[in-house]
């Protein structure tokens, strides 16, 4: 049913990142007889491509964001309230992280070639509505572009090239049931690693005592680029890293920890990892984490970062109530985490705890272990989620409880009394 | 801390006598066991807590598998990704007394909620037990002299080097709780003499069962005790108390060591239990002897006990023969006749010989391990002469029997080291004593000299008397004197803790794993190759991968990489060595056909030439040649691998055999490219390089580490056209325009 028209589509695809990004902005206008209050959208893939996220924003409404509704792999409604009247207009912004699209052709290289990436897309927005005028923009990570597809419209030569952006302008009304939608190739060099972490697992120990914030952080990532077309040459890659440093292969972690970070491990399956460098700044504290060894395409590497932090940075205090606002992880942004497990373990007696995680959770449990001396147990939040991208270390996790130092007090309460036995035993043993 | 625990338990003896001795002592032996602990810490504290070479890498695994798993699944463990395509009995084939003891350890922590990591208490263990050993030694030394004496041989064993050589944190060896084992018996085993108590020998049959489960060396007490009883009934020192002590010990002890899978029936049917067995029954015949004797008259005795001589001895003869032709007394095995012959393992098991802890020790190492202690020994076993007591007896057979084997096998300086501090501690606690004790004797030798001069003797009788009136002036009475030997042997103690201090820090506490080097402004750099490869390997390799390598790195490569291997520190299978030996050894052509069979995936060599690692392959080189040698020597000859100088050279001057050999063709593939052309050096062997690199045609470089020391190659699978991998290498290199016939050597016939 033809009750929305396009009247202006601009839609732009980053390739800058390790996945793709796409920024879809549309102008629709009602144009049937009735109120309308959904919006049917159909997210456009490459072959082998799936979307990781997609956020949608309407510029006229007071309350921006809305939350799709999926209906089938790549298409969604929108719901737009209040209802459009007819001859009304929205302008809807939508935001997607996709993945699979981008692969290196070829898919082996030698380790001190180029890479190239080939990106499809199509020419004209996938949309059951008609479209009046439309663009496509293609943002590439460098203007080292290979090969492009080009059109020749009506006398105008497509796309208009600027520097590393192309440009793909049409005012050419697409229908609904235009199946021809034209393809657009693109084949760029990008010699850089393109990391995907295939585990992410955080865990945070929260000290009341001793007023500390233990985190962890494993990481297992691999890398998604050309795989070595040779074999791995190690006299090559010394020499290399001396003249011409750029590589597929992930050679640097860099991470930016608080200010007063202390007692950072860097270890992995096999033990403690001697090759990284630690600058402290006023500010933060910067660790290079270098892997054992450089991690080609089709290679992978766990490592695991410990670190203390004290409480008073990230905690607030209001009507016997703690807040704590904590980043939901350190580890490098712009990479997809296939899979992620937080672990919050809280203070012993902490009561009412709350939680916000600012990403779709797919499964949490809560938990209750023991440490030494513990009496009462302290409760654990356990929170997983799939396909976490963009912003993580941006993303802050607010958490709330009550504490109630009495379960301190038991503690001491009961080391007093182990060490007054003590005391008494040895009085007993040795006086007579 | 010797000298000072010295005196200060010299102090606190005199001045608080009853309320302070036992607190003080107790103090002193906490304080000796602190400083155990403490002197093995050095490589935790430098490097990390991991465990150390290469042995202990498979005790560890065997104890995740014991925590993770359980006791019983840990007993019928079937290690099916170890000595592949075979697998391993590794339950029924180890000594559980080790992970047993980290696993209860573990639960008992877990139990207090304290959530140690497994590997810390491995890594752990080795200290711990020191402090312990130190107060088993205290124990047993006191028996000799005193209580002082006892303090200062728990000082000595505390941090002696060659008892930490084997016992720094990390080393998690079957040797780490051994040598307290070992001490904590013969100290029961001397209570158990002295008491005569059967209660005390139990205890000792227990800790000895408790021994058998973690060290095959038990068998040294399983022969050191009855030899004690045996000098013992020579010195015709029978008595009712040997009886009961020896009867308890040997029954309890053998029947619970019979537990053990790995040991079985072991102590009734191999020949280094027989003495035991022997004294044993030697023992009922002293205890009939005596009782019969009790009965009849003298004149029947004797004709009675040369009608049982003769009967017996027929008996005996008759009953040793039948077991040993029948099999059932097993014959001593190799590494046995290799501590009485020493040349015997060079000629018939080089496997053995390959091992350099199993090589005789040079004079230099026994004064670096002990010091001067290695002095004090005789001083100490000649004071047990004078004593005599039965303990004087069992240190002076202890010294003989262990400074004999540690002469045949410098690996058991470690079983020497506890008697060398027992030893030393009698000398200098006597000579302590000698030089601070007689002030009460002056009070007699005054009276003496009083009276002397009343007899108002002239001329030379004068002179004499005046040498022997004990005047403050001559000898140990002299305050000069005192000082001057008390300040040496002071210097002496200070300089024992010294010097093991450094020899513990500098030679022992190695990881061996990493390794380190200081740079020219003076920082430290750390070489951690072989994680690098063991890592590269877990990460990037499928699950079932089959990794060769020489032995020496089969259990590192399970335990931290995780992977199959054909071969490891096992070596209970020489065949399989000799396997992987002859494909180093040999041509590519011959070598692929052995790996092929075997499913090899990678091999993992180590090669030291860059870095100058002497332990490389390499050098080791030798060794699987003779081993492969043993069972093929027709195809493996020794001599071809040395020029006709008789030189081992590997650069230009290698023999053809040596060039084309794989372990020659892996170490040396790639290695000029470190360096400016033709100047290519081997810094292991001071060699230069190859001019030529070597050609690979069957497997090809997957990786090397950082400083080119550990190098994985892959095997190449066989090609989809039925071609000979060579030729297929250098069809694509463009050497050949045209395809040949393959060769006749083909498996796979080519189709037309």
């Amino acid at each position: 049913e033809q009750v929305w028209r396009n009247s202006n589509a601009i839609r732009t695809i980053d390739l800058r990142s390790t996945y793709t990004k796409t920024l879809t902005s549309l102008i629709i206008v009602n144009e049937g007889d009735e109120p309308q209050n959904t919006y049917r959208y159909f997210q456009q893939t490459s072959p082998g491509e799936s979307v990781l996220s997609l956020s949608v924003s309407i510029k006229e409404e007071e309350k921006k964001g809305t939350n799709p509704i999926k209906v089938n792999n790549n298409v969604y409604d929108i719901p737009l309230q209040p209802p459009v009247k007819p001859g009304e207009s929205r302008t809807l912004l939508i935001q997607a992280g996709l993945d699979g699209g981008v692969r290196p052709l070829p898919a082996a290289v030698d380790q001190d070639e180029e890479q190239y990436l080939v990106y499809l897309t199509t020419l004209y927005l996938d949309s059951p509505y008609t479209t009046d005028l439309q663009r496509t923009r293609l943002i590439l990570p460098s203007a080292k572009i290979d090969t492009y597809t080009t059109y020749n419209i009506d006398g105008a030569e497509l796309p208009n090239r600027v520097g590393n952006t192309l440009v793909y302008e049409s005012r050419e009304t697409i229908t609904g049931e235009d199946n021809d939608l034209g393809e657009i190739y693109v084949r760029y060099e990008h010699t850089v690693p393109i990391p995907r972490g295939a585990d992410l697992y955080v865990q945070i120990d929260m000290h009341e005592y001793r007023k500390m914030l233990e985190v962890s952080e494993r990481v297992v990532f691999e890398n998604h680029a050309a795989k070595l077309k040779s074999n791995f040459d190690r006299a090559k890659w010394y020499m290399g890293n001396f003249y011409n440093p750029v590589s597929t292969a992930i050679n640097r972690v860099v991470y930016s920890l608080p200010r007063n970070s202390k007692d950072v491990y860097y270890t992995d399956e096999v033990g403690n990892i001697t090759t990284s460098h630690m600058r402290v700044e006023p500010h933060q504290t910067w660790i290079e984490l270098n892997p054992r060894y450089p991690v080609f395409g089709g290679w992978n590497y766990l490592f695991q970062l410990d670190w203390k932090m004290p409480y008073e940075e990230f905690r607030s205090s209001k009507n016997r109530r703690e807040y704590l606002d904590i980043p939901l992880a350190w580890s490098p942004g712009d990479m997809i985490y296939e899979k992620a497990v937080w672990s919050y373990v809280f203070p012993e007696g902490a009561t009412n705890i709350e939680i916000e995680m600012p990403v779709e959770i797919s499964n949490s449990n809560v938990t209750k272990i023991h440490k030494f001396l513990d009496t009462l147990g302290r409760q654990v939040f356990t929170y997983e989620a799939l396909n976490v991208t963009d912003g993580v270390p941006s993303d802050i996790v607010h958490i709330s409880y009550e504490y109630n130092s009495s379960a301190f007090f038991l503690r001491i309460a009961i080391i007093t009394t182990l060490l007054i036995l003590l005391a008494a035993a040895a009085y007993m043993i040795w006086a007579p | 801390m010797a000298n000072s625990a010295t005196i200060t338990s010299k102090k606190g003896v005199k001045s608080h006598q009853k309320d302070w001795k036992i607190p003080l002592k107790v103090l002193i032996l906490i304080c000796i066991a602190v400083a155990s602990v403490s002197s093995r810490l050095f490589s935790v504290i430098r490097y990390e807590s991991i465990i150390h070479e290469f042995d202990p890498w498979f005790n560890f695994r065997a104890s995740k598998i014991l925590v993770e798993q359980g006791f019983y699944n840990f007993l019928n463990w079937f290690d099916e990704r170890s000595w592949y395509p075979l697998g391993r009995v590794a339950g029924g084939t180890l000594y559980p007394g080790l992970m047993v003891t980290s696993g209860i350890i573990f639960k008992v922590l877990h139990l207090l909620r304290i959530n140690v990591n497994i590997r810390d208490v491995c890594v752990l263990l080795a200290p711990a037990f020191s402090g312990i050993t130190a107060i088993a030694t205290y124990y047993l030394a006191r028996e000799l002299k005193s209580d002082a004496c006892g303090l200062l041989a728990a000082a000595f064993m505390g941090i002696a080097p060659g008892y930490t050589s084997r016992s720094v944190a990390g080393s998690y060896d079957n040797e780490a709780i051994a040598i307290t084992l070992l001490m904590s018996t013969f100290a029961l085993w001397i209570k158990a003499v002295k008491s005569g108590s059967s209660f005390w020998g139990a205890c000792t049959g227990l800790l000895y069962f408790y021994m058998v489960t973690a060290w095959g060396g038990y068998v040294f007490i399983t022969n050191m005790i009855p030899l004690h009883v045996f000098v013992l009934l020579l010195m015709g020192r029978y008595t009712s108390k040997l009886y009961i002590a020896y009867t308890t010990y040997y029954v309890i002890g053998t029947l619970a060591s019979m537990q053990v899978p790995f040991v079985g029936f072991q102590p009734v049917s191999t020949s280094e239990h027989m003495s035991a067995l022997g004294v044993f029954g030697l023992l009922q015949l002293f205890a009939f002897y005596n009782y019969v004797k009790g009965l009849v008259s003298s004149k029947q005795f004797q004709i009675l006990i040369r009608f049982a001589l003769v009967c017996l001895v027929g008996l005996a003869t008759v009953v040793l023969f039948a077991l040993s032709s029948t099999g059932v007394i097993a014959p001593w095995t190799g590494r046995f006749y290799s501590l009485w012959d020493t040349n015997y393992a060079k000629i018939h098991i080089p496997i053995i010989a390959s091992v350099s802890e199993h090589q005789p020790p040079t004079w230099s190492s026994l004064f670096f391990d002990l010091q001067f202690l290695i002095w004090l020994l005789p001083v100490g076993v000649y004071l047990c002469f004078k004593e005599l007591r039965n303990e004087h007896v069992f240190i002076i057979i202890y010294s003989v029997l262990g400074t004999y084997f540690c002469g045949v096998m410098v690996r058991l300086v470690l079983t020497l080291t506890p008697c060398v501090c027992i030893a030393a501690a009698v000398a200098i606690s006597t000579l302590l004593d000698t030089y601070m004790g007689p002030e009460v004797e002056e009070d007699k030798v005054s009276e003496e000299a009083a009276s002397a001069k009343s007899k108002n003797k002239k001329g030379i009788f004068s002179i004499l008397s005046f040498f022997t009136s004990g005047s403050k002036n001559i000898g140990i009475y002299s305050l000069l004197s005192r000082v001057l030997v008390i300040s040496s042997t002071a210097y002496f103690l200070i300089m024992f803790v010294y010097h093991s201090s450094w020899v513990t820090s500098n030679a022992y506490s190695s990881p061996t794993v990493v390794l380190s080097t200081v740079l020219n402004d003076g920082s430290l750099m750390y070489i951690d190759d072989f994680r690098e490869a063991y890592d590269w390997l877990r990460r990037n390799t499928p699950y079932d991968t089959k990794v060769m390598s020489w032995w020496d790195y089969g259990y590192q490569i399970a335990g931290m990489a995780d992977r199959i291997t054909l071969v490891d520190n096992n070596t209970w299978n020489n065949t399989h060595i000799a396997t992987v030996g002859k494909a180093m050894s040999s041509p590519e052509e011959k070598a692929y056909p052995i790996l092929r069979k075997h499913d090899v995936d990678y091999i993992l060599i180590i090669y030291g030439g860059t870095l100058g690692y002497s332990s490389d392959d390499m050098n080791k080189f030798l060794w699987m040649i003779r081993i492969s040698q043993g069972l093929w020597p027709d195809e493996i000859v020794e001599r071809n691998f040395f020029t006709p100088n008789g030189e081992y050279r590997t650069d230009d001057a290698a023999t053809p055999t040596m060039r084309e050999s794989l372990l020659y063709k892996m170490s040396y593939h790639g290695a000029w490219k470190l360096f400016p052309p033709n100047q290519g050096y081997d810094r292991a062997r001071n060699q230069k390089l190859p001019s030529k690199d070597p050609q690979l045609f069957t497997i090809e470089e997957a990786f090397t580490t950082v400083h080119h020391l550990v190098r994985l190659y892959k095997v190449k699978k066989p090609d989809t056209l039925g071609r000979d991998l060579k030729q297929v290498t250098l069809f694509e290199e463009g050497k050949r325009k045209k395809l040949r016939r393959p060769a006749k050597t083909n498996e796979i016939p080519l189709r037309v």
